[in-house]
């Protein structure tokens, strides 16, 4: 019987315990991977704190936990006393009933239905932001609120009804009664209420994701965007200060604060107090850490910027670790820009264009700058959802190569300014895959049966498909469609997975024979894993160009101009493309001589080696839900 | 008549980290005895039933049922059963459920077991209550399903826990008696435990006094209050004058530069002792026809008699009587032989039995009126 | 007089949470079913004249074109007149809400009721597996040493302060080809396994999400049985299966019951955990609300995610009353 209560003891804590440690071990590493782990390193604990994108976020969430928990328990603690004080049994019964539904609800249900009761109101009243920090913290409260009742309510009920009424007896009035006497006894239920909102507060991801606006991106939201991008070590190393921190503060309270008092009651609310001194303490560590930011400057800018917009906020929306960020000693542009101009940057991030789109197209929010890719800006220009740019304020716009000028999604060079430009190719590794390959067809070879990863999207997995069969990736065709769908069926037996951001770790680790991915992210992971290597295959492949516009709900045009001819900048753009591992379409990057990927034979590729290459074009929307339904219908067998 | 022990504990020890709960502690229950254990919060009379019962193993020690040791055998598998302080009544069944439960889990055929709930209901006055839920009974009620879910099983020694602590004195009072009915009827061994003296001394054939984990005295109600063997236990039952004394001889003791004759011998020439006079053992006579002699300093009413401390050389005697006597009066004290207790010097020696500080330390657990200081 | 000022007091108490309840918990739920049955359709409205002096007028379904020039060429088209010498009278998008089922019959595809079987049979599963190793350890917990079970509670409770998404992507690493586990079994000379993009990667993630959820409930019911029935068990001759059998199950009902409800509830309706602990080849219901409403949201996506949203709470509502009929507490106790 010992055996098995230390057996089953140990096992659920390995359990609960074991990616703690992973990820504690991994915050370690010297190399980019959370994968391969390279040597001891102290450096994404070093950078951490100038990350300020990432420390925003950390603060934000801290605020909003502790917010949303402190109003959830005041809320719900007066709802449990005004239950528990119900005469009539149908009326309690029919409130409790109300409260199990956050709980027996879904996440996304919840999430969707409260976003959609925002969106609503929010039109109504001809908001710009229909969600924000507000609708985030009502959402917050909404589904806090049903876990403190539950631990208040039972409290009171054991709660010794003489207990008030000596106390009233004794001259208390009832409220005095009720803070007296009832509060200390039932303090245990509102302190674990308080406790667990904050927990599920903290973590909450899936309602914030749908109730969240651009004025306020939470941790969780912050790591689900890194979608196209690996995670990196830094959000391991953040949240293992987490980790220890807590556990530090337990350890202490237990064994020392907790050892001469024997009191349950009085233990339990000091294990909360400093529960609380711990998120104090890693409040205030973030505000001096953010305070004493490191100064950003850029040489060599070739414009001139005022401090007219100083005080403003500039809404800046994109991809998902898409700019430089101070990471390993690169440039922290945002904050360099702020430095620059006064101009306070909110910086928001997407995991896809669709989800891009659907915020602005919710109308839910307001952005100054967004960078979404051609085929996405060419929808949101025919649907008027962007304003032309004042090319008279972009003196850099020189800086663009004319290859890059007047292509398909802007004609007439009016509405965007090339961001970044990518290539799709397939990643191999050498050591599993013998013979290079040329052709796409390598992705149904039996030979690499569980080895094959593809794209986990619909149109980056259909367009190799395309590609097999001779196809346009823009294909009206329902016909050409169920062809492409009936391949992709073929492969499934074949593949290992369909994956985004995890395709660095399969990658890099070896997990994997094959992905197509972008040719700049195969240059980051080779940094990882020599063996890997990179084809454009023969039958074409996709290529994009993300690029800055600015949508027609700005606010902030001028100041949105400001910070697209910075982006131009060359030192700028030069920390953005060696971040981004992206082709640039800035010639002053590509003719820098300090460029990393100088003339990089698979970013650049010369002439003769270039591939047959298409862009995607918007589709009408009938399209777009065909190829939606054909991909559940592939991906759900 | 000649009974077999049912259980012993011999050389049993405890420890609670390092909390010495049972010290060295050897002790024979006899077959159909009524066993009282009595002593203070803390001084191992309940750890005592639990070992009996299984659930604490000793740190040493044995311990032997009907002569058989049974140290490592389970809870589940002794024939003894415990009625619990609290009851601990199942909540998830009903009052019949309850009282069937030992017989179910040794598979008793349903309907023995109706036959036998039905008598265990009328034996406890339950009648009626069957498909009650426990949650639903009083105090009183709950007790005597408690006492019917451990008897129905006919263990061979029954443990009871202070089972009358949380009832009030009346219901108390017909438990006592019921309780004492219920053993008679069934003639099997009760072990009970209390701190409090007057149920103690009522119930039981034998009352076991413990105090810090040690026996102080083994004997009949009687013999526990007229022959205390220590300071402690004359102080813990009831009212007490313990003073200071030397054996002249036997049949001789001095008390306070006088000698008294009293019946106990066996001592050493001058020995220092201990000296127990109840305080219904004194008689008030008039200052000259005294033995001692004192003066009044308090006078309390308590129905029965009157409690009256008397001041004799510095040290406070109480006194009952049923006559009624003023502060200040000059009256002698007048103790016969027999009221004269020797008792050898022990560690308790000097700590109980001087009125001086006149305090409620032990009536406190009895339900007494306080003292009117008019 | 004294009852009337008390109900109003109570009635003041019940206010805030009940009007809080009321907007923000049944409206949005509202919002799920209005949105479920309603499309909300844009149509372009094309006149022009012809050279001829004929005038025609079109509707355009908004659904087939790109944008209003798209849809007056269409219109044109369709009219079989050349586009250069027209005149446009009126040429103007309008959107409508319309009452309809399309979204809702949707749901009843064979690949959404497939993944809506997978996702009812994974969660199943992982709450099965969540209570086999939460409840024997809720039961230890709960029979330790009350110093004990308090720190035991908050670390519980730690890990639930890391993201779900960190964590999740920590088990990749664990269970990958070329993985921590795999890297053992390379050791000691075993055969690596695939496990990650296996059914049983995704129920491990889930058990792993949720298992404290399970173990908070069954210790508070746990914790509340007083030691004394243990040894009244004991005592009337329960051996430990018969005391768990007939007293320690039977009390722990309630426990047992939420901590199903809130296991099994987030597992039915994840969506990251599957996506990332199946190399994207398991989709479950959750993911596909979640595609739906992220990528095509202007388009109906919202409407059939919607849908498929109340559909799945009706799916657990039901499971929940049946549940709840086990239980004569009215469980909820995820109570500390």
């Amino acid at each position: 019987m010992k055996v098995f209560k230390r057996l089953i003891t140990f096992l659920v804590y390995a359990f609960l315990y074991a990616p703690l440690i992973i990820m504690v071990f991994f915050s370690f590493n010297s190399g980019r991977s959370t994968m391969v782990f390279e040597g001891f390193s102290l450096k994404w604990y070093e950078t951490l704190f100038s990350n300020n994108v990432l420390m925003e976020c950390l603060q934000n969430s801290l605020i909003l936990a502790v917010a949303s928990s402190v109003i959830a328990t005041i809320l719900g603690t007066l709802a449990a006393v005004g239950v528990y004080k119900l005469k009539n049994k149908y009326v309690s019964g029919a409130i409790m009933s109300v409260n199990n539904i956050p709980m027996m609800n879904p996440d996304i249900v919840t999430g969707v239905s409260l976003m959609l009761l925002f969106v609503f109101v929010g039109t109504f009243l001809g908001l710009t932001e229909k969600t924000n920090f507000w609708t985030l913290l009502i959402a917050h409260i909404t589904f806090n609120i049903p876990y403190v009742l539950l631990n208040v309510l039972p409290k009171l009920k054991q709660t010794d009804k003489n207990l008030v009424e000596a106390a009233m007896d004794l001259g208390c009035t009832p409220n005095q009664a009720f803070f007296k006497v009832v509060m200390p006894q039932i303090n245990p239920g509102i302190m674990s209420g308080l406790l667990m909102a904050f927990t599920l507060s903290f973590d909450d991801f899936v309602i914030s994701y749908y109730t969240s606006g651009t004025d306020f991106r939470t941790l969780p939201l912050y790591v689900y965007d890194i979608v196209k991008k690996p995670v990196k070590p830094n959000i391991y190393a953040l949240y293992s200060i987490i980790f220890i921190l807590i556990l530090v503060v337990l350890i202490v309270n237990n064994f020392v604060l907790n050892a001469p008092s024997k009191k349950e009651s009085s233990g339990r609310v000091k294990k909360i107090v400093s529960g609380a001194l711990a998120v104090i303490i890693l409040v205030v560590g973030i505000f001096v850490f953010k305070g004493c930011e490191n100064d950003q400057s850029v040489d060599g800018l070739q414009a001139e910027y005022s401090k007219e917009f100083e005080g403003t906020t500039l809404n800046v929306y994109n991809w998902g670790e898409y700019i430089s960020d101070g990471t390993d000693e690169s440039l922290d542009v945002i904050t360099a820009f702020e430095q620059l101009t006064g101009i306070d940057v909110n910086y928001i991030t997407y995991e896809s264009n669709e989800v891009m789109y659907s915020k602005l197209k919710s109308g839910a929010d307001s952005y100054d700058v967004v960078i979404p890719s051609d085929y996405m800006i060419q929808r949101l220009k025919n649907e008027g959802m962007l304003k032309k740019l004042d090319f008279s304020q972009i003196s850099n716009y020189k800086n663009i190569d004319v290859r890059y000028k007047n292509l398909y999604f802007d004609e007439n060079n009016e509405y965007t300014v090339p961001y970044s430009v990518g290539m799709v190719g397939l990643i191999y590794n050498t050591t599993m895959v013998k013979e290079k390959p040329t052709s796409w067809n390598v992705m149904w070879d039996e030979r690499y049966t569980g080895d094959i990863l593809t794209f986990n999207n619909s149109r980056d997995a259909f367009a190799i498909a395309q590609k097999v069969l001779g196809q346009s990736f823009n294909t009206e065709n329902k016909a050409d469609w169920d062809a492409a769908a009936d391949l992709l069926k073929k492969q499934t037996p074949v593949l290992q997975g369909r994956v985004m951001d995890q395709v660095f770790e399969k990658m890099e680790g070896g997990n994997a024979a094959m992905a197509p991915y972008y040719v700049g992210d195969f240059l980051i992971m080779r940094e990882e894993n020599e063996d890997l290597d990179f084809v454009f295959p023969e039958e074409g492949v996709n290529v994009f160009v993300d690029s800055m516009c600015v949508p027609s709900c700005a606010k902030n045009y001028d100041a949105a101009m400001m910070f697209i001819n910075f982006m131009l900048e060359p030192e700028v753009a030069l920390a953005n493309a060696e971040y981004i591992g992206y082709a640039s379409p800035n010639v002053e990057v590509v003719n820098h001589p300090d460029y990393c990927y100088k003339d990089d034979e698979y970013l650049y590729p010369a002439e003769e080696d270039m591939p047959e290459v298409e862009y995607f074009y918007d589709l009408p929307p009938e399209t777009r839900n065909y190829y939606e339904k054909l991909w559940v219908e592939i991906t759900s067998k | 008549m000649k009974k077999k022990n049912v259980v012993d504990l011999k050389n049993i020890t405890v420890k609670f980290d390092d909390d010495v709960v049972l010290d060295d502690m050897n002790l024979s229950i006899k077959d159909g005895e009524f066993v009282t254990l009595l002593g203070a919060s803390g001084c191992g009379k309940t750890t005592t039933l639990r070992i009996i019962a299984g659930f604490v193993q000793p740190d040493s020690g044995d311990v032997l049922f009907e002569g058989e040791r049974i140290n490592e055998v389970p809870a589940h598998k002794r024939s003894v059963n415990t009625i619990f302080q609290k009851y601990a009544l199942f909540p998830n069944y009903n009052v019949y459920d309850n009282i069937a439960f030992g017989l179910r889990i040794s598979k008793v055929p349903e309907p023995i077991i109706k036959e036998r709930v039905a008598e265990m209901l009328k034996l406890v006055n339950l009648e009626g209550f069957e498909k009650r839920s426990v949650d639903k009974l009083s105090g009183g009620q709950q007790q005597r399903v408690a006492i019917a879910r451990a008897v129905i099983n006919r263990p061979k020694v029954l443990l009871l826990d202070e089972p009358l602590a949380a009832l009030d004195a009346k219901l108390r009072k017909d438990m006592q008696n019921e309780l004492k009915n219920i053993q008679r009827q069934l003639g099997i061994t009760f072990v009970f435990v209390t701190h409090d003296q007057e149920e103690a001394l009522s119930m039981s054939d034998t009352v076991i006094v413990m105090n810090e984990g040690k026996i102080q005295q083994i004997g009949t109600p009687i013999d526990i209050y007229n022959e205390p063997q220590n300071a402690f236990v004359a102080d813990f039952i009831g009212e007490s004058n313990i003073l200071d004394g030397i054996m002249k001889e036997d049949f001789k003791v001095c008390l306070d530069g006088c000698d008294f004759d009293c019946l106990d011998k066996g001592f050493a020439k001058n020995e220092p002792v201990d000296v127990v006079i109840r305080p219904e053992d004194v008689d008030i006579v008039p200052e000259e026809k005294g033995m001692l002699t004192g003066e009044i300093t308090s006078v309390t009413f308590r129905g029965v008699h009157f409690e009256i401390i008397i001041d004799v050389q510095n040290f406070k005697w109480m006194i009952q009587t049923t006559d009624e006597h003023k502060v200040g009066e000059k009256v002698g004290l007048f103790i016969e032989p027999d009221a004269i207790h020797v008792m050898k010097k022990s560690k308790y020696s000097g700590q109980f039995g001087d009125y001086s500080s006149y305090s409620d330390e032990i009536d406190e657990l009895s339900i007494v009126e306080e003292s009117d200081d008019e | 007089m004294m009852n009337k000022e008390r109900s109003v007091k109570t009635t003041l108490l019940n206010a805030p949470y009940v009007v809080w309840s009321v907007i923000f918990i049944i409206i949005p739920l509202l919002m799920v079913a209005y949105y479920t049955f309603t499309a909300n359709v844009e149509y372009y409205d094309i006149s022009f004249t012809a050279p001829d002096g004929t005038t025609y007028s079109y509707e355009i379904d908004g659904a087939t074109v790109n944008n209003i020039d798209d849809a007056k060429e269409k219109a044109l088209e369709k009219a079989g007149v050349d586009s250069d010498s027209v005149v446009f009278d009126n040429a103007s998008a309008e959107s409508r809400t319309e009452f309809t089922t399309e979204y809702f019959s949707e749901i009843f595809s064979k690949d959404i009721a497939r993944a809506f079987g997978r996702s009812f049979l994974y969660s199943l599963i992982a709450t099965a597996l969540s209570l086999v190793l939460a409840y024997p350890f809720a039961y230890v917990l709960s029979r330790s040493s009350v110093k004990s079970q308090k720190m035991q509670m908050m670390l519980i409770m730690l890990p639930m302060w890391m993201s779900m998404l960190v964590r999740t992507y920590s088990w990749m690493n664990i269970l990958e080809k070329n993985g921590l586990i795999n890297n053992f079994f390379g050791l000691i000379g075993l055969e690596p396994v695939e496990m990650l993009g296996t059914p049983g990667a995704v129920i491990l993630g889930m058990v792993y999400n949720y298992l404290p959820y399970m173990i908070l409930p069954i210790y508070t019911v746990m914790s509340k049985i007083e030691p004394s029935l243990h040894e009244a068990a004991e005592d009337l001759g329960c051996n430990w299966l018969q005391k768990f059998r007939r007293l320690i199950l039977p009390l722990s009902v309630p426990g047992i019951i939420s901590g199903i409800i809130m296991v099994f509830v987030p597992s039915i309706s994840t969506f990251y955990i599957s996506q990332k602990m199946s190399n994207g080849k398991i989709v479950l219901i959750g993911d596909l609300i979640e595609a739906r409403i992220k990528n095509n949201y202007a388009d109906g996506g919202i409407n059939v995610g919607a849908a498929m949203s109340l559909v799945l709470m009706i799916v657990i509502f039901i499971c929940t009353i049946i549940m709840n009929k086990f239980s004569d507490d009215d469980g909820g106790n995820i109570a500390i």
